[in-house]
């Protein structure tokens, strides 16, 4: 059992416990974090190199952190920005078209060592990659995380109204994407 | 009610043997069994006849017992609330997305999470910001510059020229001279190669005859001007006679 967010952030506070707080919180969201961002970069490696980003920018801006925010969305935010310009930077390079990149996403899923498309949670994952980005990460918060669309808008910044809009439309394509396999 | 030595009284009387064999009872109760009596009363109760009777008079969702069993396999679970309100939502959009299952398919590498860890950033040394650097600079530069200056005033300044000047200026030259000898100052001549008197008035003179010839030429006029423009000429020749 982890210790609450509150106490977290006062031992982080403290000079003598500063580094036990961080210890703390990384153990605490890690999983969380790690899951949220690998069900957009789909490779280990990329997710392990945004999560190391993610908590080097938690340690330098923990301190400015204000309160009056859950730290578990502020986590979230962290980790969605920076999924975001990585994937970005990763489409710069690649300089595919949208569709050269939607074959790759379902390229690199297919290459993975545990691939068995009579899996249904490889199904699932092959239909989530059909989604655009923005829904992908609607529907990965909601179906995943279950997180509760008044803390999603303050993730990403974006009306509760259009969240919820956002995940009906990914729910119905994957369905429809599950039922004609 | 009687009291009681009236009913043992009665008893004797009736049947004296019951007296003797007195009023405990052999039976056994299992511990415990009055405290939990009456909460198994409502139980049953609530089993046996609470339904009927609500049935008269509240009403019920009609999906209310459909989704109860997943409802309480959520608390079992310890499962959120909003957990619970994905499932509904997902019945209304997607009901298939409730029959899947969330557990990711991808493989993390053996004890990933538990040999996470996180150089924490080292803390820098303190920056000095240059501009504090700058300033404290700027004034040791002001202080050894001003230093320079007063240093080099007093070293090249022409005041202590200005205190001979006015030193030599009122001395009595004439006395001065008149105790240096005479060897001393031919020794001075000599090594300053100095002009002799005869020699400088032989040039006063050379340069007097010129003068003569061109006051010859001035017309009265000029040198009237001449005299006026330098009335102090007019007063130190006055002051000779």
């Amino acid at each position: 059992m982890f210790p609450s967010d509150k106490e977290l952030l006062s031992q982080f506070s403290t000079s003598s416990t500063k580094e036990k707080g961080f210890t703390a919180i990384i153990q605490k969201y890690q999983e969380k974090l790690y899951w949220h961002i690998r069900r957009m970069v789909i490779e280990h490696a990329d997710a392990d190199d945004i999560l190391q980003n993610v908590f080097i920018k938690v340690w330098k801006g923990l301190e400015s952190f204000r309160e009056d925010s859950q730290l578990y969305t502020w986590l979230y935010r962290i980790a969605t920005n920076e999924t975001l310009s990585f994937l970005e930077k990763q489409k710069r390079h690649a300089t595919l078209s949208m569709s050269d990149m939607e074959d790759s996403w379902e390229n690199k899923i297919k290459a993975d060592a545990h691939f068995d498309s009579n899996q249904l949670e490889w199904k699932l994952q092959l239909a989530i990659k059909q989604l655009p980005e923005r829904q992908r990460l609607v529907f990965n918060l909601r179906y995943f995380d279950a997180m509760p669309y008044e803390e999603m808008s303050k993730v990403l910044d974006t009306s509760e109204g259009s969240l919820k809009a956002s995940y009906h439309h990914a729910a119905k394509k994957i369905e429809a994407i599950l039922t004609s396999y | 009610m009687k009291p009681q030595n009236t009913i043992l009284e009665e008893l004797k009387e009736i049947a004296p043997t019951l007296v003797e064999t007195g009023v405990s009872m052999p039976y056994f109760v299992q511990d415990g069994y009055f405290e939990q009596l009456a909460d198994s009363i409502l139980e049953k109760a609530s089993v046996e006849f609470l339904p009927n009777s609500l049935n008269s008079s509240y009403q019920v969702p009609d999906t209310y017992f459909s989704g109860l069993a997943y409802k309480i396999l959520l608390r079992v679970k310890e499962m959120s609330v909003e957990e619970a309100s994905l499932y509904d939502e997902n019945e209304s959009i997607a009901p298939i997305l409730n029959t899947l299952p969330k557990a990711m398919p991808y493989i993390v590498p053996a004890n990933y999470f538990e040999q996470l860890t996180f150089q924490t950033p080292v803390e820098k040394a303190k920056v000095v910001p240059m501009k504090k650097m700058r300033n404290w600079m700027t004034y040791a530069a002001a202080a050894v510059f001003v230093g320079i200056m007063v240093t080099g005033s007093f070293l090249f300044s022409d005041k202590q020229q200005a205190q001979d000047f006015e030193k030599f200026q009122n001395m009595d030259v004439a006395a001065a001279l008149d105790q240096v000898s005479d060897s001393e100052l031919n020794s001075y001549i000599n090594e300053n190669h100095a002009n002799s008197v005869d020699e400088l008035t032989d040039i006063e003179r050379a340069n007097l005859d010129n003068v003569d010839d061109k006051i010859q030429s001035m017309s009265t006029e000029n040198l009237s001007e001449y005299l006026n423009e330098n009335g102090f000429l007019e007063l130190k020749s006055d002051s000779k006679k």
